[in-house]
């Protein structure tokens, strides 16, 4: 079957030539498309559950990623981590993933640490048109 | 700065020629992922044929030996992972048959009833109850990003997903090595139990339930792609009318289809690629001054499969995998989108 639409080559790849993978976009093949992007601060009591909700309001179950900033662990860097986490660090435990219905996107977690501190969180979630559940 | 040239679209109410480069839908500048399939997959929750795990050690004869194992011919098991040692002709990765079973000993095959599964060395280790595999043939030739979203069982209801795993990371487990891409094909081991500590705060045995995952292959692959920026610009605007460029799926009429179904609209953001590549190193530079999205996977040496990994962290520089260490080859892709 002859191909159609349109196709836009990496720089240095023949646009007639090259692989579907050395394209930028193609019309062959769709992208995900990013709908609501956002994030935030927040805390976690030592052994409590941290649970963000989103609304996105699609109507249907859509993909999302989303990421988690553990800005005083002792044993996470003060960086963003990508979602599911389940790590039993030397003082620090964290558990969190990221969960979706048809209205909402759940980010929750939870922490429990040597010093029963309460912890502190930027996240930060990228919701997509594209469905999860086909 | 480097040069644009070809063709850029930038998101709705921004302007395409002076917008920073993660405003822009794509850019001729800048690589996409595409998706090269969607699907829904299912399979059972698999019962448990033992009892957690159980010692063996094995003979030349091709003889297990398991005190009091409880097992019936047609069961079957896997070694457990990183356990076996000796037992050449023998993996931790395969699923066996059980056959020619007595009290305390057995034989196993790679298919049900089949030839028995010839072992060239005495040997010992773990065997545990196998999972179930799912395995989905794409014959990409080479290592590509996926994502699988557990959406749900018969008995929990499909109200929700989750990006894989169904909790905080308790079975059923669907990242780390229980998700395994190889260079033709994707393999996923769905474990005995499905925990849903967060809805009902109890591990439960859902062994018999129907499982469903959605797994989406990227067509991409890890080959580098060097970090790159056009524009760091951050002049924008606002509208609320729709204008730009979409295009639909094929079968979708472009004017009246639904954004979902659409390949791309410059109506949404885009997750433009900034770079990509592998490294056996500790860390990846990405310049682009703030904290990107991004998405890893990883190998360890000798593994003919890459996993979902989830070590990593991102700063405003660097990508981080200290700690893996050198016998993993960490694959990564750094999008321009903006965390911080």
């Amino acid at each position: 079957m002859g191909d159609y639409g349109f196709r836009i080559s990496q720089d240095g790849k023949d646009v007639k030539t090259c692989e579907d993978k050395e394209c930028v976009i193609t019309s062959k093949y769709a992208t995900l498309k990013g709908s609501i992007s956002g994030g935030g601060a927040t805390t976690c009591a030592d052994g409590g559950l941290r649970t963000i909700t989103v609304a996105h309001n699609l109507g249907y179950i859509p993909y999302v990623r989303a990421f988690l900033n553990p800005t005083d662990s002792d044993d996470f860097n003060n960086d963003y981590y990508q979602l599911p986490i389940w790590v039993d660090g030397i003082m620090d435990h964290l558990y969190a993933s990221v969960y979706v219905d048809s209205t909402n996107v759940y980010i929750e977690w939870e922490q429990w640490n040597g010093d029963a501190l309460t912890r502190n969180y930027n996240y930060k979630y990228f919701i997509f048109l594209d469905k999860a559940k086909v | 700065m480097a040069k644009d040239y070809g063709a850029a679209v930038s998101q709705k109410g921004y302007d395409v020629k002076t917008c920073a480069d993660r405003f822009l839908v794509y850019s001729s500048a800048f690589s996409n992922l595409k998706i090269f399939n969607v699907q829904e997959v299912s399979t059972t929750i698999p019962y448990d044929v033992g009892v957690g795990f159980q010692d063996f050690t094995v003979a030349t004869n091709d003889v297990w030996t398991s005190a009091g194992h409880g097992l019936n011919n047609g069961d079957k098991i896997r070694i457990s992972a990183e356990s076996l040692t000796g037992g050449a002709g023998l993996n931790d990765h395969d699923i066996y048959y059980v056959r020619d079973k007595t009290t305390n000993t057995f034989k196993v095959s790679l298919t049900n009833g089949g030839t028995v599964v010839n072992v060239t060395s005495a040997g010992d280790g773990y065997w545990e109850s196998a999972p179930s595999r799912i395995t989905i043939t794409h014959n990409l030739g080479y290592y590509a990003p996926f994502f699988v979203i557990h959406t749900g069982t018969s008995g929990i209801g499909r109200d929700h997903s989750y990006f894989f795993t169904d909790s905080a990371g308790y079975p059923l487990d669907l990242y780390g090595s229980n998700i395994r891409q190889y260079e033709n094909k994707l393999e996923i081991d769905i474990p005995l139990t499905l925990d849903q500590y967060f809805d009902d705060g109890e591990p439960v045995n859902r062994s018999g339930e129907t499982v469903y995952l959605t797994v989406i292959q990227f067509l991409d692959d890890f080959s580098t792609i060097s970090a790159r920026n056009i524009n760091t610009g951050t002049t924008s605007g606002s509208s609320s009318t729709d204008y730009g460029i979409r295009i639909s799926k094929a079968g979708y009429d472009v004017k009246t289809c639904t954004d979902e179904q659409c390949v791309f609209s410059s109506s949404f953001f885009n997750q433009i690629v900034h770079m990509k590549g592998s490294t056996t190193g500790d860390t990846v530079s990405h310049s682009l001054s703030y904290i990107p999205n991004f998405l890893t996977y990883t190998n360890f040496s000798g593994d003919d499969y890459i996993y979902y990994e989830v070590y990593p962290s991102v700063d405003s520089s660097i990508i981080d995998f200290t700690g893996m260490g050198a016998d993993y080859t960490k694959y990564y892709i750094i999008f321009k989108d903006k965390m911080n």
